[in-house]
């Protein structure tokens, strides 16, 4: 008995042990977060020393440019970055959850690239899928047909009871489908519809406002709330379809919540700051290496992680060419690709 | 807990599975035999709900249609057949989704213990910290079982426990679902294929018989018989009776062997 009493407590142990593990990588992370937010806020074509900052913030003294440089562009751009980087790190996390794949994403089984899709089709056409104030048509198009091409998956997976591989290579097939049917309408287009499609698709931070900033914080907000509200539900899922079943989830009904959750984090992502790859491969992975899947902790870290990645990645969009701004899209891919081939070689040893 | 089912009726697309089947089961160790594709693991699935069938099932004297759905999941243990999972989970974690429905935001001390004491039963203790994708066939079905085990279910459907296990661990696992539910007065109904681990175990022994019904329910002495390995199974086996009335089987020959001479 006593030896039993010995062994719980040894457990019990190494069980907090773990989960304070898993807090501290919380915040590790969150402080990093801080740190690369803060060089993001102080870097770009005119560099700005931390007393400039803070000066701008809180005192009344600093000039009207710094003031405004800070506030009105560095600031909302800072927090774009945080928020769209977390918004694609969990849209990652949990279309890998539901989909049972770890190479799911919104990038890569076409959910962006439809997204994408809708919004040159308003930028170019004008055509809205869903009546709308005009403000709104890019916006609503692109999520129109990221909850569109998410369905299309999702049913076609249910329909077959289609293997995981079969659904990653359907998501692909969407992919070239929307980037074909965007690369038509961009021959079609004018020059200057080209334009603006083009950079629109290249992915970038410098067109945030406070208000855009503000819409995909809410929607991050509100969608980070209800998968936390589901965070068991969705641990349960990671064992496989049947045995979430058997531990009395409702799994058809918590996928298509999800893939609705998914498709809203993305698109709004998406319209605001074109597509931007590889967050939501590379945000759950390091997650995934840091805490496992317990969503208690595979949410927050896969946000933060995304979060990250796309904080440097806008630090690294301003350093790398002096005095001006690279497409955000392209930065991120650059680390991406690495990361993703060195998953794969992981994989096969 | 009872478990009363009146004319279950269940197919795969137009063709039957179970057609028809009405049967008493009581509280005991109950195991599930028949040839492959006699409807086993369709049986269990219709009992909890995966699959949705046609008839009655009555739990303890209610229609299964009229408890809630959080209330079955309670009342009803289920242990599917595919246990391969790869999940970055831990053990640990995942026997404490078995405690799905009672989970919050915190995991409090009095689940932490109870998890323990079965992955300790089990003789899995050691594992508890390490992940899912570590683990053989073998250790995975061991912490399904423990999963299952954690919910303490009135009635514990288990497709084929003994899967991927070895003979030490199959005599161990089904000794310990046998035991568990004479301790806590429940109804386990168990699917197995060998035919003397059932006889061996089994309080009763449920028989279908491939073509959609029930061959034969009743005491392993009275139903494990060479007329019957014959009918069901298509193989001449000779069952010699033991000293503890336990019937042992001896597989000597299939029938179809006489076909491919």
């Amino acid at each position: 008995m006593k030896n039993m009493i010995n062994i719980n407590e040894r457990s019990t142990a190494i069980y907090n042990d773990m989960i304070k593990h898993k807090i501290k990588i919380l915040l590790v992370m969150s402080i990093a977060l801080v740190v690369t937010f803060s060089i993001d806020i102080l870097t770009g074509p005119a560099w700005l020393s931390i007393n400039d900052v803070i000066s701008a913030f809180f005192s009344s003294s600093v000039d009207n440019n710094t003031h405004f440089i800070v506030c009105s562009i560095r600031l909302p751009v800072a927090v774009m970055a945080v928020v769209v980087g977390a918004s694609l790190g969990i849209a990652g996390a949990e279309m890998q959850t539901i989909l049972g794949n770890p190479l799911a994403s919104p990038y890569t089984i076409g959910v962006s690239a439809a997204a994408g899709f809708g919004a040159a089709l308003a930028l170019v056409l004008g055509v809205g899928v869903i009546p709308c104030a005009e403000e709104f048509i890019v916006s609503i198009n692109a999520f129109v047909f990221a909850l569109f091409s998410s369905l299309i998956i999702y049913f076609i997976s249910k329909l077959r009871k289609a293997r995981t591989e079969i659904i990653v290579l359907l998501g692909i097939a969407l992919l070239f489908l929307f980037n074909a049917l965007t690369a038509f309408l961009q021959y079609i287009a004018t020059e200057q519809q080209v334009q603006t499609v083009v950079f629109w698709l290249f992915g970038s931070l410098t067109r945030t406002t406070w208000l855009k900033a503000g819409i995909t914080t809410i929607v991050f907000t509100v969608s980070i709330y209800l998968f936390a509200k589901d965070s068991w539900k969705l641990t349960a899922l990671s064992l496989g379809d049947d045995k979430a079943k058997s531990l009395g989830v409702d799994v058809e009904k918590i996928k298509l919540k999800v893939i609705i959750i998914v498709s809203l984090l993305t698109a709004t992502a998406v319209c605001f700051v074109g597509t931007i790859g590889f967050i939501g491969l590379a945000g759950p992975h390091i997650a995934r290496m840091l805490v496992g899947e317990e969503q208690r902790f595979f949410i927050p870290v896969s946000a933060l992680g995304g979060a990250l990645l796309l904080s440097a990645a806008s630090i690294g969009s301003k350093i790398i060419i002096p005095g001006a701004i690279f497409p955000i899209g392209i930065i991120t891919s650059f680390i991406g690709v690495p990361f993703f081939v060195s998953l794969i070689l992981r994989k096969r040893v | 807990m009872n478990l009363e089912i009146e004319n279950l009726t269940f197919g795969y697309n137009s063709t039957p599975v179970l057609n028809n089947i009405s049967l008493k089961v009581k509280p005991m160790f109950n195991v599930v035999i028949g040839p492959n594709a006699a409807g086993k693991s369709t049986l269990l699935k219709c009992i909890f709900g995966v699959l949705k069938s046609k008839g009655q099932i009555y739990l303890n004297g209610k229609d299964r249609n009229s408890i809630r759905k959080e209330d079955i999941a309670e009342l009803i243990g289920y242990l599917p057949q595919d246990n391969t999972s790869n999940s970055a989970l831990t053990v640990f974690e995942t026997v404490l989704l078995g405690k799905l429905h009672s989970l919050s935001w915190r995991v409090g001390e009095e689940e932490k213990s109870s998890i323990l004491k079965v992955l300790e039963d089990l003789g899995i203790d050691d594992l508890a910290f390490r992940q899912l994708n570590e683990l053989s066939g073998g250790q995975k079905q061991m912490v399904s079982i423990a999963q299952l085990m954690v919910r303490f279910p009135k009635l514990m459907l288990m497709d084929e426990p003994t899967n991927n296990l070895d003979l030490q661990n199959q005599l161990e696992i089904i000794s310990l679902i046998r035991y568990i539910t004479k301790k806590r007065e429940i109804n386990s109904i168990v699917t197995l294929h060998d035919l003397n681990l059932t006889a061996r175990y089994a309080d009763n022994v449920i028989i279908l018989d491939g073509k959609g019904g029930i061959y034969s329910y009743g005491k392993p002495v009275s139903v494990i018989t060479s007329d019957m390995i014959s009918y069901i199974y298509g193989v001449n086996a000779k069952v010699a009776i033991g000293d503890d009335d336990v019937p042992i089987v001896t597989p000597i020959s299939s029938n179809r062997d006489k076909l491919m001479v």
